[in-house]
């Protein structure tokens, strides 16, 4: 036994909806919390499978996000086709580099290190690595509080839309990429929930450890 | 199969490490021994605490959606938007998926958020075990990770600075709203599921 007891070498089952710590009975069978009656598992079921699919359907979504107009602009001046990263271009020339630098990380950085990083926590552990098991674990705990803020486009768009209407003058229409965006934020958000951390710490310390 | 006799136990929800439970002081912190996660943190405030925040935060999220969040002016040409408002029109503008996300994530969200936290606490404040309590407190987990008001709040900065050069742009009594929402409703749904179910264990039903 390593230094540190787990929940699982003491043969306890702790309640992933309540909290309570059940007794593992030796049965197959899943077991219901007797306080809120959640199935009890030691792990999150198929984790590392859900991760994968969710993540590969986000990937394959994130090229059209990219590449097809999120937002089309219509004025006296002509109409023009925005996408992700040419809106934080606008920013910048507008000189709201500020902005341009938080919108730059919700929308470029933040979905590319999140896909990025859940592959390298996914193969990791699928690979019983014991490779920096602390650094991985802040990884995940880091995807958890950042990964929802890149929604901040899918409200920029839907509000742009909202706001300008001003028939003839100016107007503002939603496009594909944006809806692929959106699905992209919601895929990755699954597929980080699907991950159980606690994998990264399944394998056993090597002895020299 | 019996409960685990000893509660005086706190596993690790990021790593199964076991720690032998300590009685925390006022704000602080426990972290896990082997993975540095969060384990427990002393509450701040009582139910009867929390169903006060929950109340201010529910009046703020009606003032929030049903004031306008910003006027706009572009050569005489006047108007206002509410949430609803923007929502209904990128809906109408055939952009039906970011429609659903936004309300889905801004609107039902939050407002499942706030009513399950009410129904919980407001017979948990008088130390009593709400009928559905287990129900309430799954559909408070589930609803948490996908409400995203703090998010919106910020896309509406985003949104109002990129049409700032296009129109005057006035931020409205709906976004003000928005802010301070975003701050209680995180106080709100904040706190340790775990020990909610710990004190509803102790009350009556």
């Amino acid at each position: 036994m390593s230094a540190v007891a787990t929940a699982r070498e003491l043969g306890i089952l702790p309640c992933s909806d309540c909290g309570l710590l059940c007794r593992a009975a030796g049965s197959s069978e899943p077991l219901a919390c007797p306080r809120c009656g959640s199935t009890l598992h030691a792990r999150r079921p198929n984790s590392v499978v859900r991760t994968w699919a969710f993540l590969l359907a986000a990937a394959i979504l994130y090229v059209p996000a990219n590449v097809l107009t999120v937002m089309r602009t219509d004025s006296l001046f002509g109409s023009e086709d925005h996408t992700i990263l040419g809106g934080v271009v606008e920013l910048w020339n507008d000189g709201s580099w500020d902005l341009a630098v938080i919108v730059f990380i919700a929308s470029i950085v933040v979905p590319i290190l999140k896909m990025l990083a859940l592959a390298v926590l996914a193969l990791s552990v699928q690979r019983r690595s014991r490779w920096r098991r602390h650094e991985r674990a802040r990884l995940y705990r880091m995807l958890d509080a950042v990964g929802h803020w890149s929604m901040l486009d899918v409200y920029v768009v839907a509000l742009l839309v909202g706001l300008v209407r001003f028939g003839g003058v100016a107007e503002v229409l939603p496009g594909p990429g944006i809806a692929a965006f959106g699905i992209v934020v919601v895929l990755t958000l699954l597929s980080s929930m699907s991950l159980d951390p606690r994998l990264i710490w399944d394998e056993p310390d090597a002895r020299a450890d | 199969m019996p409960t685990h006799a000893s509660m005086a136990l706190l596993v690790c929800e990021q790593c199964d490490a076991a720690h032998r439970k300590s009685q925390l002081e006022h704000g602080e912190l426990a972290r896990c021994a082997r993975c540095g996660a969060r384990l427990e943190r002393a509450q701040r405030l009582t139910p009867g605490g929390m169903l006060a925040m929950t109340i201010a935060a529910s009046i703020l999220f009606a003032l929030a959606n049903l004031y306008p969040i910003v006027s706009v002016d572009v050569r005489g040409a006047h108007g206002v938007s509410t949430f609803w408002g923007a929502i209904l029109a990128s809906w109408n503008a055939g952009s039906a998926s970011i429609a659903v996300l936004a309300a889905l994530t801004v609107f039902f969200a939050p407002l499942a958020e706030l009513l399950a936290a009410g129904y919980v606490l407001w017979p948990l404040a008088r130390g009593r075990r709400a009928k559905h309590f287990g129900g309430a407190m799954r559909l408070l987990r589930l609803v948490g990770t996908w409400s995203m008001p703090e998010v919106f709040l910020l896309g509406a900065i985003v949104a109002l600075v990129k049409l700032g050069g296009l129109a005057t742009v006035i931020p409205d009594a709906g976004l003000w709203a928005f802010g301070a929402l975003t701050w209680l409703i995180t106080l709100v749904t904040s706190f340790d599921h775990r020990w909610l179910w710990d004190i509803a264990t102790g009350a009556e039903a």
